[in-house]
């Protein structure tokens, strides 16, 4: 089975949906990462021991909130968030396409890959 | 530290775009072994250089080039489901055991890099399963469009959960098992098996990425040196892909990551990580 106009589509709009957001999480990340350094770089964090991040950079809710608030370390969190976010991007726009082409069986199949990272990000621990 | 760790994820992605390995594979050791990390921020940390670099080959060619989304798609569910599986199996073992299996995958990584090698492409009948999975696909090449064939579904699917498994117990993203599965199991020609691997690694990272985030493994200031510095490698070794000599560079990087795994396994045996 060749790939049809459709398909080419939504993997260029993948694609360049991916390239955009690769971006985001870059800039996002980077500047708050120069501004983390300027302010709190000195007092080296220890990562010898494990105690895990602080609580609020755990969820999503909580590093969206903290950002708001402009805590650098959540900002760059959510740079972290949005790479981790582009994935499940992609396999939602590939949902999309098998949706308009009507091709049940890989539609069930995207849900079922979308199920299991949707459960991932937003309710397993 | 975050100068070292950049520059340090720079090289990763650097060689993991110039020899095809994951760039998971280097920075768990440059973490843990060369800089003292906590092996779980390590395994965070790679599962964010895992997703830069699939999101960043992806963004570098702006499409999914010869990837075949449906196979990707389909071995997905199972990769998915092992990473899920391989989240749970790390709590519940001590860091020493998962230090040694990264051990041996390293060793499973140089010893393939070895004997990784052109095969005809399969024009056999395809089996019935890949028909009715719509499969079958061509891709370019040097003579126009060529058809290919895919076999082996069901096996090639259990091999995916175990790659799966293993990525979410350490952190990687296990594209050389993910194309073991697909070039030599499934029969798929190994460029469209490289680049639909590259495709499935960030979803499988993703699967886990989740689940590590919510138990602290994910350190913003580790990661986001690791993101930005695989990123930077990443682009940069696909400018310099088409002008040097890969064969001498994976020669190397093999016989290293041999020696690095076997120094990993005996930390983690002696109780040093």
């Amino acid at each position: 089975m060749k790939k049809n106009r459709m398909e080419k589509k939504s993997e260029l709009f993948a694609g360049r949906l991916v390239q955009f957001l690769v971006i985001i999480a870059a800039l996002i990340s980077g500047a708050s990462g120069i501004f983390f350094l300027v302010t709190s770089g000195q007092n080296a964090s220890n990562y010898s021991t494990f105690t895990g991040s602080a609580e609020y950079l755990r969820s999503v809710q909580g590093i969206i909130r903290s950002a708001l608030s402009l805590n650098s370390a959540a900002i760059m969190q959510l740079g972290i968030l949005v790479l981790i976010s582009i994935p499940v991007i992609r396999v939602a726009v590939f949902l999309f396409s098998f949706l308009r082409e009507r091709d049940w069986t890989y539609v069930i199949i995207s849900t079922i890959v979308m199920g299991i990272l949707l459960y991932s990000l937003l309710g397993g621990k | 530290l975050t100068g070292l760790v950049a520059t340090g994820a720079i090289g990763a992605g650097l060689l993991g775009s110039l020899t095809g390995l994951g760039g998971g594979i280097v920075i768990v050791p440059l973490l843990t072994l060369a800089l003292g990390v906590d092996i779980h921020y390590a395994i965070g940390a790679s599962l964010v250089s895992v997703l830069a670099t699939s999101s960043g080959a992806a963004a570098a060619y702006s499409r999914e080039g010869f990837a075949n989304i449906r196979i990707g798609m389909f071995l997905e569910i199972a990769a998915t489901a092992g990473a899920l599986t391989g989240t749970v199996i790390t709590a519940f073992i001590a860091p020493k055991w998962v230090a040694v299996i990264f051990g041996l995958v390293m060793l499973h990584s140089a010893y393939m890099t070895f004997t990784s090698k052109v095969r005809e492409i399969s024009v056999e009948k395809p089996d019935r399963l890949a028909t009715f999975l719509k499969m079958n696909s061509r891709y370019p090449s040097k003579d126009g469009l060529r058809e290919y064939f895919i076999h082996s579904v069901p096996l090639g699917f259990s091999v995916m959960f175990l790659a799966g498994i293993i990525s979410g117990l350490l952190g990687i993203g296990s594209g050389a098992m993910k194309v073991i599965g697909m070039d030599r199991i499934m029969k798929i020609p190994f460029r469209v098996s490289t680049a639909t691997s590259n495709f499935m690694i960030g979803i499988t990272a993703a699967a886990s990425a989740g689940i590590y985030l919510s138990r602290g493994y994910i350190e913003p200031g580790l990661a986001m040196p690791v993101m930005l510095g695989v990123f930077a490698g990443s682009m940069a070794g696909a400018r310099l892909l088409p002008k040097i000599k890969t064969r001498t560079l994976r020669i190397i990087f093999a016989i290293s990551i041999a020696v690095i795994g076997i120094q990993m396994m005996i930390k983690g045996l002696t109780g040093n990580l």
